[in-house]
């Protein structure tokens, strides 16, 4: 299985981050609610399992932006967000939701 | 060492006349705040729309500060768009409150939109004046 | 020693409503600082009036080690000024990456969208000069 812990900490190495914790963050889509905000200043969220989010949601960070494509489960990639990160779903959830992140405290 | 961030602070206004407070922090990696400038997605809505800003508890903006001061049209050549600041206004991880009051001159077509507020960080000391 | 400036030119070709595209551009070896920016529309639109904002761009530079500008892109109907170069000093680790995203941020409806071009100018220079050296070392 793809090392996510491993490769968010080999990123962190690579890019001269020596973080004061790391943990996990979550996030609870609310049904209802399609736009969550989320700050992560001075903080990266590396969004561990994109699959977790309907197709179309659109994630926008002062790093980072993202539309979740329509392949999302085939892909192991995970990606980091920073700063003020909005989540625009592209409908209402039928159900409530957690989302997963590894956060990076700097 | 970094010399310069330009940091982004968005705020999402909903409703017309609508009064949203805001926060969120500078990056810890600069010391200092050199400029501010705001976009709006069209002119319109800057009329009688206003920011009150603090920055590590500094009372930078009162809360009936027009916007329409700190942001400048499209023509205005890219290193002349921040307002800069004069004094010494510290940055590294300081945090930012806020309040963006929409002057509700526009119909509910205009919303929602966001005023996006650039900070222009920077590591290098203020200029004094004599 | 004199100075030589370069400009590197990064293009991006906006071809839906909404599309965020990203940008991977590595840079020469032999650039050093970076000193100004300077990122516009370039073809494709064509409207009476200036638009604030068609888009928003983050860049990231030395292959994401620093995360320096969050702009907006407008559009400009007609040439009224010559572009002065937003001003930065960004010191270059050699043949790195600049990393970011252009989204469309245009509110048009998607029958009434044209594709469009942005170009990113870095205003670049091979010898860091006296006052790049200045400034990092305050």
């Amino acid at each position: 299985m793809y090392d996510y812990l491993n490769h968010i900490n080999l990123q962190l190495e690579q890019r001269c981050i020596e973080p004061k914790l790391q943990q996990f963050r979550y996030l609870s889509l609310e049904p209802g609610l399609t736009r969550y905000e989320m700050k992560a200043y001075n903080e990266i969220l590396f969004l561990i399992k994109p699959s977790q989010l309907p197709v179309g949601t659109v994630i926008v960070s002062e790093c980072r932006s993202r539309v979740i494509p329509t392949d999302v489960a085939e892909v192991q990639g995970i990606e980091d967000f920073s700063g003020l990160v909005v989540i625009q779903l592209p409908g209402v959830p039928a159900k409530k939701k957690t989302i997963e992140f590894v956060q990076i405290t700097l | 060492m970094k010399n310069h961030k330009f940091q982004q602070v968005r705020v999402q206004v909903k409703d017309p006349g609508e009064s949203v407070r805001f926060s969120a922090e500078t990056d810890k990696q600069f010391a200092r705040v050199r400029g501010i400038h705001i976009s709006m997605p069209n002119d319109d809505v800057l009329v009688g729309t206003t920011l009150g800003l603090k920055i590590n508890g500094t009372e930078i903006f009162d809360d009936a500060h027009e916007m329409r001061l700190i942001t400048c049209g499209h023509q205005v050549a890219p290193n002349m768009k921040f307002f800069l600041f004069e004094e010494n206004i510290e940055a590294g991880g300081s945090a930012i409150e806020g309040r963006v009051t929409d002057g509700g001159t526009m119909d509910q077509s205009s919303f929602p939109y966001e005023a996006k507020i650039y900070l222009w960080l920077v590591n290098d000391e203020p200029k004094t004046t004599s | 020693m004199a100075t030589k400036i370069r400009y590197q030119i990064i293009q991006i070709e906006v071809n839906e409503q909404g599309q965020i595209a990203e940008i991977s551009h590595k840079l020469p070896l032999h650039l050093k600082v970076c000193t100004g920016f300077i990122a516009r529309h370039t073809k494709g639109l064509t409207l009476a009036n200036d638009l604030n904002e068609i888009g928003l761009l983050a860049l990231e530079f030395n292959s994401r080690k620093q995360l320096l500008i969050n702009a907006m892109v407008g559009f400009e109907s007609k040439v009224e000024q010559l572009p002065d170069y937003q001003e930065v000093n960004i010191p270059l680790e050699n043949g790195q990456l600049v990393t970011g995203y252009y989204m469309d941020t245009k509110q048009v409806s998607v029958s009434d969208f044209k594709p469009y071009v942005v170009s990113i100018y870095l205003r670049c220079e091979l010898e860091v000069s006296i006052e790049a050296k200045e400034c990092t070392t305050t």
